[in-house]
């Protein structure tokens, strides 16, 4: 059987401004899907996201979240931190996602609350920045690099605890060609994985389910074939 | 930590009320007086509501203000919601004392919150803004005020994701010092951000231009309605 | 700690309304930057008030703010910073009384942010965190106090000193432990500002502070009743019901001049209610600008 991951539930969330975050939306988050949310600016993918993460409640509906209510104060706040260990969350602006000092505290933030043996902390970091290729910015300041490397960052100081379930929010926006080829290749490994993205050449290589959002409402779930339909995209605003 | 972010969303809703208060409300007649007329009253108000202890007098300004406000069109209800808890706190503090010193008292207190409520219901912020330099308000004190009504909307939102940020990657149980510290240093990455940001607004307040509070100070017809009754009411006041 | 309208009587008021228009004046006058800065930063510290931190034992408090702008932007541009967000507060919000506007400021963001700022300078050489958690703690503590001084002397609240500055001191001493980690949270992230401070201005403010109290009580001293006497006489009650605390049994009588209050009051306010009306209708037919 496959796992639920995110289940939805006519859920709706409305910012205290009373902006429309997301409204009405049921849909299910599976294991090892890749899913793509499409939608222009404002449509409500950055807030579906924190949703589906768990970083937000719903101000109505229903939501779990690897089983979890989100609205059961008590066993909520009781597994959160299992759940957290499994999401991975990338925001769209790695400004308002990296707030450590350097560079290594940053990749080392949350291994270092995991009580990880030293050599898997040591062998753990050392993959990443390799892979990453970060040697060099170890230990400057996030807020001083370029937008290019606050992103890829970012990315790998989530991807350093191997989350099993990943969130990204407009991965290749404002990034070069070659971050945009790694993200590429992060998108293809075996987790289960949410891009909110409008670049719809990204979709294509990557996604099996298209979600499209507009106005914080879901207008259609379906197929690779929701990015071949150029009247809706051009309708709702995507190109 | 996860506390922290839900409270920040919940205790917002009551303040961003009072941002969009004038888009609730439709214009009533004392949305059209002149602001420094209404400023002025609510000063005089204020003070013949606070420097009484005759239950009479209290009484009959309280719902004088009440039947202004009525007769304006303000939803009554709503206005006591927002005023009733401080005055209930301090006549139950001073209900050892005596009771119809704490009734009164209170009252009082609930009279002066009232007519201050009245003022900021009706009175849009930049006209409030215009009726301080008017009066000769500092001018960087006005500015000041001004840039920070506009931006904290904007910066809200800033803390919130500050926050969310940090409860991202919160994958152990913290206890409340921890709540506190790392709280504490959210807080501290959004000042940071703040201070950036002042460094930007002041380039593009260069860029642009400062906000100005010109108005036609004229007074209408409606204000000379709202003086009127504003003399009657201080007139029988002082008569009781 | 916003005093609102109705507990300072306006001697108090105006002594401390003008114990704030000269700091702060000293402070619009020392300040060369754009108000945008502290602006934002007022902002800033306004949004952090929204946050309610928990305390042990199922309570919380929120973060006042005032040490922690003087430590971010020194004293002049943190004492007016913090003057912004008290007088929005004041006129967006109806927190903190239009009469005691001068107490709050005082209290706020000439205390706090003083006091707070000189603590953290005086401890900064040992150990900046320390120094930024006593600043948080004590100038928190400190506004309370003078914010206790302020209402028991005041001749309308009928509490005195005795109770007023210990409840005040206590229950902000505990809360200000919450506002000295956050401060030395924020402060340990946050690079603080260096100020030169002239000697003269410092002991100028500084003797204000002190002085305080000695004011309100000279200000008091005008036209000086005993505030019990002075509540009794304005209630035109006995002196001695005040003291029994409880209304006495023989109420009935007692509530009678307050029922025909009432009533007098209803009537009038129908009366202003009526005139309200029918202006509001005869300026509508005759003027098309409303």
């Amino acid at each position: 059987m496959v796992d639920l991951i995110v289940e939805m539930q006519n859920v709706s969330f409305i910012y205290p401004d009373g902006t429309v975050g997301v409204k009405n939306v049921t849909l299910n988050v599976l294991e090892k899907d890749k899913i793509a949310l499409i939608g222009p600016s404002g449509s409500g993918k950055t807030t579906l996201i924190f949703l589906m993460a768990a970083l937000i409640k719903p101000t109505s509906g229903n939501l779990k979240v690897f089983g979890i209510d989100v609205n059961n104060n008590k066993n909520f706040s009781k597994n959160i931190e299992k759940i957290r260990r499994k999401i991975g969350v990338v925001f769209q602006n790695p400004d308002d996602f990296l707030f450590n000092p350097t560079v290594r505290d940053e990749l080392l933030y949350v291994p270092l609350q995991l009580n990880w043996k030293d050599d898997l902390v040591k062998s753990r970091f050392e993959r990443v920045v390799k892979d990453f290729g970060v040697e060099n910015i170890l230990d400057k300041p996030p807020f001083r690099l370029s937008m290019g490397e606050k992103k890829k960052i970012a990315i790998a100081s989530v991807m350093i605890y191997e989350p099993e379930f990943l969130l990204l929010d407009e991965p290749t926006a404002n990034v070069d060609g070659k971050i945009r080829r790694f993200v590429l290749d992060l998108l293809k490994r075996d987790k289960t994985i949410v891009v909110a993205t409008h670049d719809v050449e990204l979709v294509k290589k990557f996604a099996e389910k298209v979600i499209v959002l507009e106005k914080g409402e879901v207008v259609s779930i379906g197929g690779l074939e929701l990015v071949e339909d150029l009247e809706l995209l051009e309708r709702i605003g995507i190109i | 930590m996860y506390e922290l972010t839900e409270k920040i969303l919940k205790e917002s809703v009551k303040y961003f009320q009072n941002f969009f208060i004038h888009e609730y409300y439709k214009k009533s007649f004392l949305h059209f007086v002149d602001v420094r007329i209404k400023f002025l009253t609510a000063l005089i108000f204020v003070m013949l509501a606070v420097t009484t202890f005759n239950f009479e007098k209290v009484l009959f300004l309280l719902f004088s203000i009440l039947a202004i406000a009525k007769a304006a069109g303000i939803d009554i209800k709503n206005l006591i919601r927002r005023s009733y808890l401080f005055p209930a706190f301090s006549f139950i503090v001073l209900i050892p004392t005596n009771l119809s010193y704490a009734a009164i008292f209170s009252l009082r207190v609930f009279t002066a919150i009232i007519i201050l409520q009245l003022l900021v219901i009706t009175t849009p912020f930049n006209e409030i803004c215009a009726a301080l330099r008017y009066f000769k308000f500092p001018r960087s004190l006005v500015e000041s005020m001004w840039i920070s009504y506009r931006y904290i909307l904007s910066l809200f939102f800033d803390l919130l994701t500050t926050l969310i940020a940090r409860e991202s990657r919160r994958v152990s149980k913290i206890g409340y010092l921890d709540v506190w510290k790392k709280g504490g240093k959210a807080v501290g990455t959004f000042f940071l951000k703040s201070i950036e940001k002042s460094e930007k607004v002041e380039l593009a307040i260069l860029a642009r231009g400062k906000a100005v509070w010109k108005k036609d100070w004229k007074i209408k017809s409606n204000d000379l309605v709202f003086l009127a009754i504003v003399a009657f009411v201080v007139f029988w006041w002082w008569l009781i | 700690m916003h005093i609102p309208d109705g507990f300072l009587d306006l001697y108090i008021a105006t002594t401390m309304f003008l114990l704030s228009f000269i700091v702060v004046g000293i402070s619009i006058l020392k300040v060369k930057a754009i108000p945008q800065k502290f602006g934002i930063i007022a902002a800033a510290i306004f949004v952090a008030q929204m946050l309610d931190w928990p305390i042990p034992g199922g309570t919380s408090a929120h973060f006042m703010g005032g040490s922690l702008a003087g430590i971010l932007l020194g004293p002049y541009a943190g004492c007016l910073a913090m003057t912004t967000v008290l007088l929005i507060q004041t006129l967006v919000f109806a927190d903190g009384g239009l009469t005691a506007i001068g107490a709050n400021v005082w209290n706020m963001a000439v205390v706090n942010v003083f006091l707070g700022y000189w603590i953290y300078k005086g401890f900064e050489r040992f150990n900046r965190k320390l120094a930024a958690f006593l600043a948080g703690w004590l100038g928190v503590t400190a506004a309370a106090i003078f914010c206790g001084i302020e209402i028991g002397l005041s001749k309308y609240f009928v509490y005195g000193l005795t109770i007023t500055v210990p409840i005040m001191a206590i229950w902000h001493a505990v809360l200000g432990i919450v506002e000295g980690t956050i401060t030395a949270s924020v402060a340990s992230v946050v690079k603080p500002v260096e100020v030169v401070q002239s000697k003269t201005s410092i002991a100028l403010i500084a003797t204000l502070i002190a002085l305080t109290p000695l004011f309100a009580y000279a200000a008091e001293l005008v036209g000086y009743r005993e505030p019990l006497d002075f509540v009794a006489d304005k209630l035109e009650l006995e002196g001695e019901m005040i003291y029994k605390g409880i209304i006495p049994e023989y109420t009935i009588p007692g509530l009678d001049p307050y029922f025909s209050a009432l009533i007098s009051a209803i009537i009038g306010t129908f009366v202003v209610f009526s005139i309200v009306k029918l202006c509001m209708n005869l300026q509508k037919k005759y003027s098309k600008s409303l």
